[in-house]
């Protein structure tokens, strides 16, 4: 425990609760870290002289007479070149059996960049996933929830985002994850031999749930560390934000707050925008990208923590797994990344967006002619041509077990089209269709249509 | 503007509509009155002119 020379201990706690204990005390701020009874604690409230602590391993068998003694100071974590590679706990502490941090003592949870002081985002974060880089493209400094059921293979999907990402540092904050989850994190990331570009802040299932609370703040401080001292491009990965909401209404609800909607706290929004916010494009190229996990209740998106989520993110990516081929796909019907107009076309090759939208269009026209399936109506010969692109496009460009360069995948998307459809069909501008149309593919299309026809 | 067409089959209605479809695409894509816009209205009047019935 920490010992500072002439510290004041207080003994006397008026109230106790599940979460909270308060005390008369002097000179406390908000934030404070504090000991109580030996467990970390922090101030959360205070009126007057009453200081509320949040006591993050619950506060089950503190008497009233309980050691009461304030560190001031917030939490903060050790930053420096020995953080890479790190596995850590939500206090920064290393969970890795590897030394202790020898960096600097910096403060968590800042305010986020002034926005006189950020560039607009303009730079291409490839993922290797189809889904995003070819529908959804992202933007360095963007920040962008997935949606997910909670059965859904999303932690499977941050690893890989991790591995594949082409960013400076990856530095993922995990909170609640299972233990299975943290053993596949590191595993994962031993056995690619990534770990000098990531970092990783795990809060399980085993710690106390309120300790992952400071799991983002400590996650965005090293983002920071990395994006305003070295210029590097940062991603950070959060999951699951669902968790992080959770413990912020149990909280409330323990400090007697009256609750909002769906049982969270009236400060969900700013809570979340408080993190979110941190996402930045600096002038001088350092980047902070966030990608986090929300999981849905039975898919319910009006729920406050997506709703909430949603105004606060520059779109949104829906993960569902599609039956037809058995793979999980990034849906392109009710994903969007607000930010792509930035950068497709413009940072990639010039047919993005024609490819990106006629196939989507197309995609869209083999759902009209699988509704009509379902319902008992004949299908045209198109229907069944549309039908057949639908299955091949989600195989091979939707589907995250893919990994192409966005050039692979514009290739790809030519080459399905031109498989399936006519020149006309597409709907292409005509010179792109000149440079890109691979040679000989509409005569087989021709042929498909007569023999359907036949 | 109404116009009446004249269709055969009624799968001939789907692929001639995208054929029109692509031809107002094309002409949205070309420079206003340039060569390539008139050649693609020329080509939309004469697809017209295959089905309207007078």
């Amino acid at each position: 425990m920490e010992k500072i020379a002439f510290q004041k201990i207080y003994t006397k706690i008026s109230k106790v609760t599940k979460a909270t204990c308060s005390l008369i005390a002097e000179n406390a701020g908000y934030e404070e870290l504090a000991f109580v009874h030996k467990r970390l604690a922090q101030v959360v409230k205070i009126i007057d002289k009453e200081v509320t602590l949040q006591v993050f391993a619950g506060t089950e068998g503190i008497p009233t007479n309980a050691e009461v003694i304030f560190l001031g100071r917030p939490p903060s974590l050790r930053i420096g070149p020995d953080l890479e590679g790190r596995f850590l706990n939500a206090y920064g502490d290393p969970i890795d059996g590897g030394p202790e941090l020898t960096g600097v003592e910096t403060e968590i949870g800042g305010p986020s960049v002034n926005p006189v002081r950020r560039e607009q985002p303009s730079q291409l974060i490839s993922t290797g996933i189809s889904g995003i880089d070819l529908n959804n493209t992202l933007v360095t400094g963007q920040k962008i929830p997935f949606f997910a059921d909670p059965d859904q293979p999303y932690n499977q999907i941050m690893a890989m985002l991790a591995l594949r990402t082409r960013a400076d540092k990856i530095i993922l904050g995990g909170m609640g994850l299972s233990n299975d989850d943290y053993l596949f994190f590191k595993n994962t990331f031993e056995n690619a031999g990534a770990l000098d570009r990531i970092i990783a802040f795990i809060n399980t299932t085993e710690d106390p749930p309120v300790e992952r609370l400071m799991v983002p703040d400590m996650a965005l401080t090293a983002a920071e560390y990395y994006a305003t001292n070295f210029n590097q491009k940062v991603m950070v990965l959060l999951t699951d934000m669902t968790l992080y909401a959770d413990v912020l209404s149990i909280v409330s609800n323990r400090m007697e707050q009256i609750p909002s909607k769906d049982s969270m706290p009236g400060s969900l929004y700013s809570d979340l925008a408080k993190i979110y916010e941190k996402a930045v494009q600096f002038p001088d190229g350092g980047s902070i990208t966030i990608i986090a996990v929300t999981t849905l209740s039975g898919g319910d998106i009006t729920h406050a923590i997506p709703d909430n989520t949603g105004y606060i993110t520059e779109g949104q990516l829906f993960l569902r797994r599609d039956t037809d081929v058995g793979k999980v796909v990034i849906d392109p019907f009710r994903s969007l990344s607000r930010l792509k107009q930035l950068v497709i076309g413009k940072q990639t090759r010039e047919d993005h967006p024609q490819v990106m939208n006629t196939a989507i269009r197309l995609f869209a026209d083999a759902a009209n002619a699988k509704t009509k399936q379902e319902n008992g109506f004949d299908l045209t010969e198109y229907d069944d041509r549309t039908l057949k692109f639908a299955h091949e496009y989600t195989e091979k460009l939707l589907a995250v077990d893919e990994n192409l360069s966005i050039n692979e995948m514009l290739d790809t998307g030519w080459d399905l089209l031109a498989s399936h459809f006519s020149r006309s069909e597409v709907g292409i501008r005509e010179n792109l269709l000149e440079k890109y149309w691979p040679n000989g593919k509409e005569c087989e299309i021709v042929n498909v249509a007569t023999e359907s026809n036949s | 503007m109404k116009m009446n067409f004249d269709f055969e089959k009624f799968e001939d209605v789907g692929s001639y509509f995208r054929t029109v479809i692509n031809s107002l695409k094309q002409m949205n894509y070309s420079e206003f009155q340039s060569d390539q816009f008139h050649r693609y209205e020329d080509e939309l009047e004469s697809l017209i002119g295959e089905k309207k019935v007078a």
